[in-house]
């Protein structure tokens, strides 16, 4: 059962969407750990998205950005791997324990409530990607 | 199984184009990709507009130089901005003026308005009837049209217009599907599997 929850929506910086990929994760891990505590463990649930080749629920590798993303490198990589090097850079124990895309994520969400839920669908305004964290409580 | 569509990558003779998505298009960071998406995320609502009140000015000038030199500029019109003026059904549309004229530089005339009102309710329309068609198309296909659909996504959340033309669409097409909205779904799905996950190692 969900019993306590607790977020923050950032903003990403614009200059970042024409970065390089090691850029815009060190600013989400910096942001995440911001938010979990620098002392924080646990599971994290990463929500990307943009189209992956997903080969194991925490392993995923970018396909291409949209949405006006147009960083320099990305498609080919890891994603997965990306948030684990910035999340370890910044000296954090969290766990990123899966890659969902956002829609997988929205389903995953409403059937938990309601398990009549059969499709989720995203109508969205532009390009947030997030990061969330289960607490081990 | 779960089946990600992509569907904003959908492109082909059944979706027209005007001359004001192959603008919108020519200007993104990836052009000749995500046909669909520029044609239905907010992202590019307020930019599909500003292409049409241009060439519509261009053709017949109601908005004045200024106003269309302001329109010209990259997002001129922000999502939440036309979602302002496509929300705004009052008889005086003092809303969509005043947000207008904060980003045109200047009060519109009322011929002016009302074709600024006109480009944005008829993106939003055409916005929300696509999206329509893209969840009555994946029903169908999956023989489920009574299912519980659940949304999330800003436009869905806060454009009260859009919400309202995709419900209003999907009835007109006889499905019985309920459209529940799941605020910030996808963070909190994403972390039930991660807890999930970790239950299961």
């Amino acid at each position: 059962m969900l019993t306590w929850r607790q977020s923050e929506e950032v903003a990403i910086p614009a200059e970042l969407l024409a970065g390089t990929c090691a850029q815009l994760f060190a600013f989400i891990a910096a942001r995440v750990v911001a938010f979990a505590g620098a002392e924080a463990t646990g599971a994290l649930g990463f929500t990307f998205s943009f189209a992956c080749s997903q080969t194991a629920l925490d392993a995923g590798t970018l396909l291409g950005w949209t949405k006006g993303f147009r960083l320099s490198d990305g498609p080919g990589l890891d994603v997965v791997a990306l948030l684990r090097t910035a999340l370890a850079a910044r000296g954090s124990a969290l766990s990123v324990a899966a890659l969902v895309n956002d829609t997988v994520g929205t389903l995953a969400a409403a059937r938990y409530a309601d398990t009549r839920t059969s499709a989720s669908v995203i109508l969205g305004t532009g390009a947030l990607s997030e990061a969330r964290w289960v607490s081990q409580r | 199984m779960i089946v990600n569509t992509e569907w904003g990558g959908f492109a082909g003779a059944s979706l027209p184009r005007l001359p004001a998505d192959e603008a919108v298009d020519a200007a993104s960071a990836n052009p000749r990709a995500q046909c669909f998406e520029k044609m239905v995320a907010g992202l590019y609502l307020g930019r599909v507009a500003a292409a049409l009140l241009l060439q519509a000015e261009a053709e017949a000038p109601v908005l004045g130089p200024a106003a269309a030199a302001a329109l010209a500029r990259p997002d001129a019109l922000p999502t939440p901005l036309l979602s302002r003026v496509a929300n705004d059904a009052s008889d005086d549309g003092a809303d969509a003026a005043a947000a207008l004229a904060e980003a045109l530089g200047g009060p519109l005339s009322a011929p002016g308005l009302a074709r600024c009102q006109e480009a944005c309710s008829l993106v939003t329309r055409r916005a929300a009837r696509l999206s329509a068609a893209g969840i009555a198309a994946l029903l169908r296909h999956a023989g489920d049209t009574d299912a519980t659909v659940a949304m999330d996504g800003g436009l869905f959340e806060h454009h009260a217009a859009f919400a309202a033309g995709v419900r209003a669409c999907l009835a007109e097409q006889g499905l019985g599907a309920t459209l529940r909205l799941t605020p910030d779904g996808s963070g909190v799905g994403a972390a039930l599997i991660a807890a999930a996950a970790g239950k299961a190692v």
